[in-house]
């Protein structure tokens, strides 16, 4: 059986996807965290279920391209129920959607979600009416708890097996029969589209893009007969119509038991997003985390090191002189180096990651920012990439897709590339934070923030064109259950441990292998064109090579060149800033060029990289004369 | 009157959108259709954008979106 999750933005869909089919989607408290497709397949009830987890949509006919991916879903696969999940403290806003879904006409459940939050509200649902009225199965869950999960599954079971696909509700009488005139036109025409003819009806009439080219030509004379009656654009008369319907059948099923005062979390927005406070919080949070993250690592960082070391000597007895010792020492190092360097900085910046986008904070930082953002050609939407870039690159580039406008996805796709991502952040740690101390490690984030800034308005003079303007949803404060955040460190600490750690070993043997046959000179002597003008010892030209692979290895293969871990013994402070700056922005990794070359093409790509290389460089030797 | 140009706390009704389908449909999809109360919650310093409430929810809107929506202050 295939079933389709689909709900509005910030309804819950991925945490109910992931309670069904074990941790594999990101969840988090801002509209438009998944982007893309997530399936599973598991086994419940004695039923193989193949499970989609489709991008968030507030309707049928956004213009975002996420939205656009979720309907193109819809109307062209094949799948047995859609499971409708709205955030049930939202009800009206919710059955907007539910009603063009019912239009599709296939089984359907409807899943009130987040009925904690409903009735902290004071909202009382009377899902056998809505059930009634809707003519589909409806079930109350609390998703983050797991709770009402079974009944969803009885009742998605149900609605294959008595093909429950709802009634279609009626608009006002008028618009009904402009309707039924487009439908018997489009059947006279006996157009042979999969498409349910009323959704087609409707859509046609709204004027909808994709669908007039699919055969919407002499359609015109409806649309403007529905226009002239109620002297306002189409599209506009349907969206009112249907808002009316999916509030009268929110007031028919629901009641509002308290009128809640000033709820906590206004009085938490009354300082957050003060005019001068909220930017003074903004700052202390964000310092903060950062502090808090270099010091805690490196306080860990320590005694770790210091017991591999030594372990390492006693391992080393056993092998003799040689390829193989080398062999050895360079795994090793990369292994130990995994521990002892990268989590202790990972580990406590993946949990503040994941604790800032489950509270609520980011979209309010968007709030903001805004007009900083319009001064580099952005809006405060494309704070979202930013922060997430701060994790890691890849799910950044793609969240890009929240942005309406393609010169807007470009644009932030190309400066999301200059944030330091969670293996930058371990670079600048292990080598700035730990050698020089934690404040000049925030110096490097300031002048990154300011290249960013500098960047971005050049480019938005480049390529200008207005940008749409924020429209941002503004979710509750949550704050998640420890449980969901553990889950969701571990989710994204796998990636290191399945690909990056991995990578490091094989990487740091390598370069002890070639250091042992004396090759690493070869590479170096093509570096040079890096490291010579940047003041550089040329030993570091091979790590910029594999840092290419993954960012880490920068720096664990800056130990592995240099033959040591005392890294001022033989570079000046001057030159460790200018090499953390460079490695800062310049080629991003693999895995984010990948992303970048599916998300704005191969053209652009190569642009971004052209761009962050220069920039890198310009910002490399400004470096070395001015620190 | 604009919806930019509405004091913070004060409450109006829609009466019309401006501005292009995607302008429209995104505003719609928040419940910001002619006919609709809404709240002025607050508004960013530096000509930034305002946050706006009303039956389906709290929403942040920059300035040039709002300059589209005409609006009247309800008492």
């Amino acid at each position: 059986m295939k079933i389709v999750l689909i709900g509005q933005p910030n309804c819950g869909k991925s945490t109910i996807f992931n309670h069904l089919a074990g941790y594999k989607a990101i969840t988090s408290n801002f509209p438009g965290t998944t982007v893309k497709f997530h399936e599973s397949r598991f086994r419940l009830k004695g039923e193989e279920i193949h499970c989609i987890d489709l991008p968030g949509s507030y309707s049928l006919s956004s213009p975002e391209p996420a939205e656009r991916e979720a309907r193109r879903f819809l109307l062209t696969q094949q799948y047995d129920v859609i499971v409708n999940i709205l955030d049930a403290s939202l009800l009206g806003r919710g059955l907007e959607l539910t009603l063009e879904l019912l239009e599709l006409e296939k089984p359907m459940v409807l899943v009130l979600n987040m009925m904690d939050e409903a009735e902290r509200k004071g909202i009382v649902i009377d899902e056998k009416k809505l059930s009634q009225i809707l003519g589909i199965p409806v079930v109350k869950t609390i998703a983050y708890k797991g709770q009402g999960l079974t009944e969803m599954i009885e009742a998605v079971i149900k609605a294959k097996a008595e093909n429950l696909k709802g009634n279609l509700i009626s608009f006002s009488r008028d618009v009904e029969e402009i309707i039924s005139e487009v439908m018997e036109e489009l059947k006279r025409r006996s157009n042979t589209t999969h498409i349910p003819l009323r959704f087609l009806a409707i859509k046609l009439l709204e004027g909808d893009e994709e669908f007039l080219k699919l055969g919407g030509d002499g359609l015109e004379e409806f649309r403007k007969k529905l226009e002239k009656r109620h002297e306002r654009p189409s599209d506009l008369v349907i969206a009112s119509e249907r808002h009316a319907l999916a509030m009268t059948i929110a007031e028919h099923a629901s009641k509002v038991l308290t009128v809640p005062k000033l709820s906590l979390g206004d009085r938490i927005d009354d300082w957050l997003l003060h005019p001068i406070f909220g930017y003074v919080f903004l700052i202390l949070i964000f310092l903060g985390v950062f502090l808090t993250i270099f010091q805690l690592g490196k306080f860990l960082e320590e005694p770790l090191i210091g017991f591999f070391d030594s372990l390492e000597e006693s391992f080393s007895r056993f092998f003799p002189e040689g390829g193989l010792k080398a062999l050895f020492q360079g795994a090793y190092q990369g292994f130990s180096s995994g521990i002892g360097i990268v989590l202790p900085y990972l580990l406590p910046f993946l949990f503040f990651i994941s604790l800032l986008e489950d509270s609520g904070y980011l979209p309010r930082v968007a709030f903001l920012v805004d007009s900083f953002m319009h001064k580099i050609g952005l809006h405060g939407k494309s704070v979202l990439p930013f922060v997430l870039g701060y994790g890691c690159s890849v799910p950044a580039v793609m969240a890009t897709r929240i942005l309406e406008s393609e010169r807007d996805r470009v644009l932030t796709s190309i400066l999301v590339l200059f944030v330091p991502c969670a293996a930058r952040m371990v670079v600048i740690s292990g080598l700035v934070s730990y050698f020089l101390g934690p404040f000049r490690a925030l110096l490097v984030y300031f002048v990154n923030l300011m290249v960013i800034a500098l960047s971005g308005a050049i480019l938005s003079k480049l390529y200008k064109e207005i940008t749409p303007g924020l429209v941002l949803e503004v979710p509750p404060y949550r704050f998640p259950p420890l449980r969901i955040t553990l889950k969701k460190v571990w989710f994204r600490l796998k990636e290191f441990i399945g690909i990056a750690w991995p990578l490091l070993v094989v990487g740091s043997s390598f370069l002890a292998f070639l250091q042992h046959l004396g090759l690493e000179d070869l590479l170096n002597k093509i570096f040079l064109f890096i490291t010579h003008p940047l003041g550089l010892p040329k030993e570091l030209g091979v790590t910029l090579l594999l840092g290419i692979l993954r960012k880490e290895l920068a720096l664990l293969m800056t130990f592995q060149a240099l033959g040591t871990r005392d890294v001022p013994q033989l570079m000046t402070p001057s030159q460790i800033m200018t090499f953390v700056l460079f490695v800062t922005f310049y080629i991003p990794c693999l895995a984010t060029l990948a992303a970048l070359w599916r998300e704005i093409g191969w053209r652009w790509t190569l642009k971004g990289v052209a761009f962050s290389f220069s920039i890198a460089f310009l910002i490399g030797l400004l470096a070395r004369l001015v620190l | 009157m604009r919806l930019d140009e509405v004091d913070p706390g004060k409450t109006v009704r829609v009466l019309s959108i401006e501005g292009g389908r995607g302008v429209r449909k995104k505003l719609s999809d928040l419940g910001i259709l002619p006919g609709e109360v809404i709240k002025v919650v607050r508004s960013a310093p530096l000509f930034g954008p305002l946050m706006v409430s009303g039956r389906n929810g709290t929403f942040f809107i920059g300035r040039g979106m709002a300059k589209k929506v005409v609006v009247e202050e309800v008492i």
